[in-house]
């Protein structure tokens, strides 16, 4: 079958690890017609291919790279591409994205999609050159991190710019929250993927594209494009987050009281100026950096140039790494932190799921839990920044008892360790929480729980009512929401937030531009704007109302996906802290998550059944996805979704009356 | 005579030239009379993020003793000791 469209490379790779064998095919008319590229096709190759029964980190996992329609495109942010596989952290659904330009360089060489199969013997990495595509022997990669991995395979090709999708030692371990760092410096972090590449020995891809690509109406996506680059540069977030990038929340999340603080006993951070984003520009930016096409520019190069860190060279500092490794774990100390981040990115290990299991690690120390035997001499003090930089070291290795075992993540660690553990375990779905406390910003409390790949704020991505902006909210929803749409505190209106965020994000992963520039945080960019975007580039016939429902299907296929691991409405739960402990901090003092007034609201919006929140025969059929449906009903009738939940290997969140301990 | 403290962040403390000042205030005064004070003391640039077509920009976030305000808070009198905190805009992760 001839692909019929322009904007894409036009073809997918299939790579059998196992014989060796390399296939390429031309993409699927009705891949992109019903579920676009990046996160949809991931999403519909992964349902099709990838059995319930498959181990994450074993042959019949696969991993799926894939760009969408907008990627290296003329339109602003266009530089983002997916990662798709089942998740050895979590064991459903899971997913990563990153910026860069891997995304751009592999469409440009002619590819949408990459699958990996099977498992090889010997470590390898993918050489892509536009027609050429060989495995090669990662030999003498094997063991590298990835910043020297990138150098050598760049000088081995002698070719600077080659770009790369790498794993550091951590993946190689298999350490179940490794990452997967992307030319130039950037992380497709979550989810452990990197930890799927290290099961099938694959270092990594290198690409080279030279093709580039052919869209639709040239014309007409060019001066979309300069209109929304237009746009971006005059909106009023703009010129704020061009200067410190997202390092810049951290400030403004203390009166929030949205800053997780001491594995989130706290919402706010005392000497928070310390690791601030304003702290962090003065005293450490080297230059401004961009990703493939960005205006804003987000991205910071930062470097520590004298003390016990001097020489750390470090990008992507992002608000999320500065409370995962700074206040989530009372580290005070700026050049630590940035030489903890640098660490993250080179031994491959994701910044939020580190700092988190250390903070897990650290309340247990605190509360006397751990044996003196177990911790191999280390001080779990809170803010004991000598001992976080040894613990990123030891996981990333599995070196030793504690290492070993918190390399499997918070949720695994507390259900080997028993002895109360899950009380300290902050996870859903076996997924570590990100730097939002939905104490404090309720709708980011529902994202955590409604998010596909487990505890996720970049799934929904809320962010008009952080500190609510009405004027935003106008813009996408009209006046008729406020006051409550645009109220942190507030839960009215926040399910149909949450499910448009998800819907809207879902296209947003599956087209190839990003959420941080003029689709969410910006909100130049909605559904017309980027349906008539992907029309200029493919020529498809798109509208927003095809868009919307393209959305949906993406999402409720990622949900028919987790329910074949009998994930349900008991598993849509936030640990204790979150539901149970009134909010201590700033703004959100007293308040707790409501996610009982919440979630009858958002399954009644996505028309999934109020008892198991399930997809519904109805929506699915809505969504011409009746066969996912029949598939579903069986897996779960047939009682297997219920055994392969019992296996999927993490604690419980605890959701129980707890009172807070000083 | 109350004092007041008021910490800027972001771009407008790049504007102002300070992070931190501490106003020695008559009593009564309001928040939106200290603005206009500020707008009044720190260069130019300070007063486009403070105001938007002559009034408070939409955009601007004032946290008072950490509690969010909203504009119709902005006309309350300030008492010995308040904390200020104010943001352009900003928002994500």
């Amino acid at each position: 079958m001839t692909f019929v469209y322009k904007g894409y490379g036009g073809s997918y790779l299939r790579v059998n690890l196992t014989t060796r064998q390399i296939n390429k095919f031309p993409l699927a008319n009705e891949w992109v017609e019903n579920f676009l590229g990046g996160n949809g096709i991931g999403t519909k190759i992964l349902w099709d291919e990838v059995p319930e029964i498959a181990s994450p980190l074993g042959p019949d996992n696969k991993l799926i790279i894939a760009t969408g329609p907008l990627c290296g495109s003329p339109m602003p942010n266009s530089g983002r591409v997916e990662f798709i596989a089942k998740s050895p952290l979590t064991g459903i659904y899971g997913d990563a994205n990153a910026g860069g330009q891997f995304g751009p360089e592999l469409k440009s060489a002619g590819y949408d999609v990459i699958i990996f199969e099977g498992q090889s013997d010997e470590p390898v990495y993918l050489d892509i050159h536009d027609d050429d595509v060989a495995l090669r022997s990662a030999e003498e990669l094997w063991g590298l991190g990835t910043f020297e991995a990138e150098a050598r395979l760049q000088a081995i090709h002698k070719d600077s710019r080659l770009k790369t999708a790498l794993i550091g030692p951590a993946g190689e371990n298999l350490v179940r929250f490794a990452g997967i760092q992307v030319s130039y410096r950037r992380s497709a972090a979550r989810c452990g993927l990197g930890a799927v590449m290290g099961s099938k020995k694959l270092k990594g891809v290198a690409v080279r594209g030279t093709k580039g690509i052919a869209f639709s109406c040239p014309q007409e996506l060019e001066e979309l494009s300069l209109e929304m680059h237009k746009k971006l540069r005059q909106n009023e977030f703009f010129a704020g987050i061009h200067q410190f990038g997202t390092s810049g929340l951290v400030a403004l999340m203390q009166p929030i009281g949205r800053f997780p603080t001491q594995n989130f006993r706290l919402g706010h951070f005392e000497g928070f100026e310390a690791i601030s984003g304003e702290v962090l520009r003065e005293e450490h930016l080297v230059k401004d950096i961009a990703c493939f096409n960005c205006p804003l520019g987000c991205d910071k190069m930062y470097s520590v140039i004298s003390g016990e860190f001097a020489g750390c060279r470090i990008s992507s500092v992002e608000y999320e790494t500065l409370n995962a490794l700074g206040a989530r774990v009372c580290n005070r100390n700026l050049p630590a932190l940035l030489k903890a981040n640098e660490i993250c990115d080179d031994l491959g290990l994701d910044t939020i799921s580190a700092g988190n299991t250390i903070a897990f690690a650290m309340e247990l120390a605190d509360f006397g839990i751990w044996n003196a035997n177990e911790l191999n001499g280390l001080d779990l003090s809170w803010g004991n920044y000598h001992s976080i930089l040894q613990l990123l070291h030891d996981m990333a290795y599995r070196q030793g008892f504690l290492g070993d075992l918190l390399a499997d993540g918070a949720a695994r660690a507390a259900k080997w360790l028993g002895r109360n553990a899950d009380r300290y375990a902050m996870h859903v779905k076996g997924q570590d929480i990100p730097a939002q406390d939905g104490r404090a910003q309720q709708s980011m409390g529902l994202a955590h729980v409604t998010s596909s790949r487990g505890a996720d704020h970049l799934k929904a991505f809320p962010t008009i009512d952080e500190t609510g902006y009405p004027s935003e909210a106008v813009r996408r929803y009209g006046d008729q929401y406020l006051p409550e749409l645009v109220d942190p505190l507030a839960t009215k209106y926040k399910a149909m937030l949450v499910k448009d965020g998800e819907d809207f994000g879902a296209v947003v992963d599956s087209s190839g531009n990003c959420k941080s520039g003029g689709t969410f945080v910006m909100a130049e960019i909605y559904w017309q704007e980027q349906a008539d975007a992907i029309a200029a580039a493919t020529g498809m016939l798109m509208t927003s109302r095809n868009l919307r429902c393209i959305g949906e299907r993406i999402y409720n296929l990622q949900r028919c996906y987790n329910a074949i691991h009998g994930i349900t409405s008991a598993d849509d739960v936030l640990p204790w802290r979150f539901t149970q402990a009134p909010s201590p901090s700033g703004n959100a003092r007293g308040s707790v998550c409501r996610l009982d007034l919440m979630l009858p609201d958002y399954y009644a919006a996505r028309g999934w059944n109020p008892e198991d929140g399930l997809p519904t025969q109805a929506t699915l059929q809505r969504l011409g996805l009746d066969q996912a449906w029949k598939y579903m009903q069986q897996i779960i009738n047939s009682g297997k979704a219920k055994i392969i939940r019992s296996q999927l290997g993490w604690a419980e969140p605890y959701t129980k009356k707890m009172v807070e301990q000083e | 005579m109350i004092t007041v403290t008021v910490k800027l962040f972001n771009l407008l403390a790049i504007y102002a030239g300070i992070k931190t000042q501490s106003f020695d205030l008559a009593e009564g005064i309001t928040i939106k009379q200290l603005l206009e004070r500020m707008v009044h003391e720190y260069p130019a640039p300070f007063k486009d993020m403070i105001y938007h077509h002559e009034k408070i920009n939409p955009h601007l976030r004032i946290f008072l003793n950490e509690h969010l305000l909203n504009e119709s808070e902005l006309d309350a009198a300030l008492s010995d000791g308040d904390k200020l905190m104010l943001f352009p805009a900003i928002a994500g992760g």
